[in-house]
C-alpha cells in the first residue's frame, strides 16, 4: 500500500440506531430506561434457554440477560411471554449461525452471535410475515420483515429473517428500500408488503 | 448502471447469497440473495449489475494521488474498502466502477481525487442464465 491518508472525512448521513436499540425500544412499552434492557433481556433468555445452541453461544445469551435488574418473578413472567413465540428459532446447524453473523451481524451492530441471533427472532416477533420464491432453491418461503428506518436518500432499510420449509432461520440480514421489494415481491415496483398471518 | 460480465468462483452453501465473483480479474465477495438463479455454479458466467451498500455512515477519505486503485475486503465480513478516483457518482476502482448518487451530491469537493470509500456489502443482482461465454 503507497497510498495515505490525507484527511478523514466521514460524514453521518441519515444513520438511524441499530435495529438491535430499535428493537429494544419497540418492547420497552414507553419504558425507555427499563425498554432499553428488556430487548436484550427477553433475547438473551431466549437464546440461554435454547437447549440446541452450545454452551458458549448460551452463556452469552444468559450474560445479556443477566446484564439487567428485572426481578426473579418478572423474569418468570417473561418466559410465559408471548415475546417468547419465536424464542426457538435456529439456523438448522450452530457452524450456520456463526458463519452468518461473520458475514451479517455488523449490518445490525451485533458484537455477538446470541446478539445476533437475538435480533432476528425479534424480527420474527414483531415484524409482518410474508410468503416469498426463493430463487436459488427455486422455492417459497417464508420470511420475515421489519422497517428499521430511512436513509439519506428517503429509502428504507429493512431487517429481514428467512425460513426454509422445515422452518430454521436461513438468513438474517438488512435488506435497502430498493431491493426488499425484488426479494418478496420478485419486482422493485411492487411496493407492497403482503402479510401471510 | 452498469454491468460485467461475472464468473461465479464460488457459491457458498452455508452462507445463503454468499457468492465469490471474478470480474476484470478481481475476486468481489458479494451478496445476492434475491437474482442469484437456481441452475448457478461455480465456473457459470453471468451479467451482474454491482451495488455498493452502506448502511450507516459514509466514510471517504481523501488518498495521496499515487495510491493505486484497488478493492480490499475488511475482516470477515462482506465489507469493502475501495480505493480509486472519483468521478461523479462513480469511483473508478480499476477495471471496476462503483456507482452512488451520494458520491456526487455529498462529497463534490472530493471530484477527480483519489479517494478511499468504506462500503458494507457490495451486492450483485444476476441479469441473465449463464452466458456460457468465458470470462
Amino acid at each position: 500500500m503507497n497510498g495515505y491518508s490525507k484527511g478523514t472525512i466521514t460524514r453521518t448521513i441519515g444513520t438511524t440506531q441499530s435495529i438491535v436499540e430499535s428493537l429494544k425500544d419497540d418492547i420497552s412499552l414507553g419504558l425507555r430506561p427499563l425498554g432499553k434492557s428488556l430487548g436484550t433481556f427477553f433475547g438473551g433468555l431466549s437464546v440461554a434457554g435454547d437447549e440446541n445452541l452450545s454452551q458458549s453461544i448460551r452463556n452469552q445469551g444468559a450474560f445479556d440477560a443477566g446484564a439487567n435488574s428485572l426481578s426473579v418473578p418478572a423474569a418468570g413472567l417473561a418466559v410465559g411471554s408471548p415475546l417468547m413465540r419465536f424464542g426457538g428459532a435456529n439456523f438448522a446447524s450452530e457452524s450456520k449461525l456463526i458463519s452468518h453473523f461473520e458475514k451479517h451481524g455488523a449490518e445490525f451492530g451485533a458484537l455477538s452471535a446470541s446478539e445476533y441471533l437475538q435480533v432476528g427472532r425479534e424480527i420474527m416477533q414483531n415484524g409482518q410475515m410474508v410468503e416469498y420464491f426463493y430463487k436459488a432453491a427455486g422455492e417459497t418461503r417464508t420470511g420475515y420483515v421489519q422497517f428499521m428506518g430511512n436513509n439519506s436518500r428517503g429509502q428504507a432499510k429493512f431487517g429481514f429473517v428467512g425460513t426454509n420449509n422445515d422452518g430454521a432461520i436461513t438468513t438474517i440480514h438488512v435488506e435497502s428500500g430498493k431491493d426488499i421489494w425484488k426479494t418478496i415481491n420478485g419486482n422493485a415496483q411492487d411496493k407492497t408488503i403482503r402479510p401471510s398471518r | 448502471m452498469k454491468t460485467y460480465l461475472a464468473q461465479i468462483r464460488h457459491i457458498n452453501t452455508d452462507v445463503e447469497g454468499e457468492v465469490l465473483l471474478s470480474i476484470n480479474g478481481v475476486d468481489l465477495l458479494c451478496f445476492s440473495y434475491f437474482s442469484l438463479p437456481y441452475q448457478a455454479k461455480d465456473g457459470g458466467n453471468y451479467q451482474v449489475e454491482l451495488t455498493p451498500v452502506v448502511f450507516n455512515d459514509y466514510i471517504v477519505n481523501e488518498l495521496s494521488e499515487d495510491t493505486l486503485p484497488s478493492v480490499a475486503r475488511v475482516g470477515s465480513s462482506f465489507s469493502y474498502e475501495i480505493k480509486g478516483r472519483l468521478h461523479g457518482s462513480r469511483l473508478d476502482a480499476g477495471g471496476i466502477e462503483f456507482e452512488d448518487e451520494i458520491l456526487l451530491s455529498d462529497f463534490s469537493h472530493l471530484q477527480g481525487k483519489m479517494i478511499s470509500w468504506r462500503v458494507d456489502r457490495i451486492d450483485a443482482e444476476f441479469l441473465s442464465e449463464d452466458s456460457g461465454q468465458p470470462e
